[in-house]
């Protein structure tokens, strides 16, 4: 009995509100310190040129909240993005819960909509974190949201180079989507590319989104990844693994 | 004789001493946790249209895949038109109106909740990229409302604590004369559903 009401008043306790460290906040310890350091450098960098506020929040558990509650306590708190941009994004991942959460600002609830957040947790980072991919998920999900709120801004990461050795990997299983990417490629140059059909499939057909190469930059510390006043209004998905 | 320099220094005291009073007051408060209230109230009727403008596509995306649900589909459409049927005006809110409004969207809440449970049988509906897009955007739209509802009860908060809480209660009744608003409850059929214990087959 005694334990029944101990446990009920932990779980009543809810969950509390970490302080904003930085771009990534990783309070499961899910990456590695490599990661962690370039995802770090990344996102600052990111935000210097002028993109998106993104941070990442990792916590062990939710304490009983919902994530969609706990997310939201973050940003109200955190206020990520600019005042009159409202342009934050926070990834939110609860290791016990198994639960993802994006969080998107309302001034880019046009760029990146529910659909595509949900794409992104779905499609990408739930595959990846059944395998226990944990960093690697991770880093896509942050680059897919990067490339969703700004498209025109290189994501630059030092990491880059062995995320995309995975993704060569795990491209020749799927042999089918190669041969119809080869086939648009085709039509793409009898066309000349002027095709809006073709502008059509292969968005679709790459899916994850293909990218340049990039060596990785190398900057001096990510500091002064504060809060400036960004309004959130729930938008955003959810999911789990 | 007043000296005409100390007669200014006592004028700008004056203003001075006022237009601290007036910021304390709720001279400037209350009319702007009126305006507060009244913006969240229309955040949830915005996030409430939001919703219903997604069940024709839904319906219509479920149709397809599921022609022995006519009931279930045919329930959405009903509550759906009452729900867009019943209006609230945010500048003049009194319990009864909110209430009639309430039970229009919690009914709408509750056949898409049985249109869901219903979907589960049907896998090639579920595998649908269209159906699953529609269930994301449902999802986060019902989410939004959560959370305007959240602040829609704050600011109702906020602003009977400006009307009923001196120093503030004290301007209110000398010169607004507004009333404690209605704060927005759970209804009677979502407290129903609250008390029931949920059932667990296996």
């Amino acid at each position: 009995m005694l334990l029944m009401v101990l446990s009920f008043s932990q779980t009543s306790l809810g969950f509390e509100v970490p302080r904003l460290k930085g771009a990534i906040n990783d309070n499961a310890s899910l990456l590695s310190s490599k990661y962690e350091r370039s995802l770090e450098v990344a996102l600052a960098d990111f935000r210097k040129r002028g993109g998106a506020h993104i941070a990442l929040l990792t916590v062990d558990s939710l304490e009983g909240s919902a994530i969609e509650q706990a997310s939201i306590q973050v940003v109200d708190r955190w206020k990520l993005g600019g005042e009159s941009q409202d342009n934050g994004v926070l990834l939110l991942i609860a290791k016990e819960d198994k639960k993802i959460r994006i969080e998107v600002g309302q001034g880019l609830e046009g760029a990146l909509p529910d659909i595509y957040a949900k794409r992104i947790i779905s499609d990408t980072m739930t595959p990846l974190f059944r395998d226990g991919e944990f960093a690697k998920g991770i880093y896509l999900g942050l680059y897919q949201i990067a490339q969703k709120t700004n498209p025109e801004i290189p994501f630059l990461s030092s990491v880059d180079s062995s995320a995309r050795k995975w993704k060569r990997k795990k491209k020749k299983t799927f042999g089918f989507q190669n041969l119809i990417f080869i086939l648009l490629f085709i039509f793409f140059f009898i066309t000349g590319g002027r095709s809006p059909l073709f502008a059509f499939l292969l968005g679709s057909s790459l899916g994850h989104g293909s990218r340049g190469g990039f060596g990785g930059g190398s900057f001096g510390g990510g500091g002064g990844f504060s809060g400036g006043g960004g309004g959130f209004s729930g938008g955003g998905a959810s999911g789990g693994w | 004789m007043n000296h005409p320099k100390k007669q200014s220094a006592r004028l700008v005291f004056s203003v001075f001493a006022i237009s601290l009073l007036i910021s304390g007051c709720g001279i400037q408060s209350i009319p702007k946790g009126k305006n507060q209230v009244e913006a969240s109230v229309a955040e949830v009727t915005n996030q409430y249209k939001r919703r219903a403008d997604l069940v024709p596509n839904l319906v219509k995306t479920v149709k397809g895949y599921a022609e022995h649900e006519k009931e279930t589909l045919q329930a959405v459409v009903e509550a759906r038109a009452k729900a867009t049927q019943t209006k609230i005006d945010p500048t003049n809110l009194s319990s009864e109106k909110l209430l009639e409004f309430q039970k229009a969207q919690s009914g709408l809440s509750q056949a898409l909740g049985r249109l869901m449970v219903v979907v589960e049988k049907y896998p090639n509906l579920k595998a649908n990229q269209n159906f699953r897009d529609l269930q994301a955007q449902l999802e986060g739209t019902e989410n939004r409302i959560t959370i305007a509802r959240q602040r829609h009860i704050e600011t109702i908060r906020k602003f009977n604590d400006l009307v009923t809480v001196p120093p503030t209660s004290w301007t209110n009744s000398l010169i607004y004369h507004h009333e404690k608003l209605p704060q927005w409850n759970v209804d009677e059929s979502e407290q129903e559903k609250i008390k029931q214990a949920p059932t667990v087959e296996f």
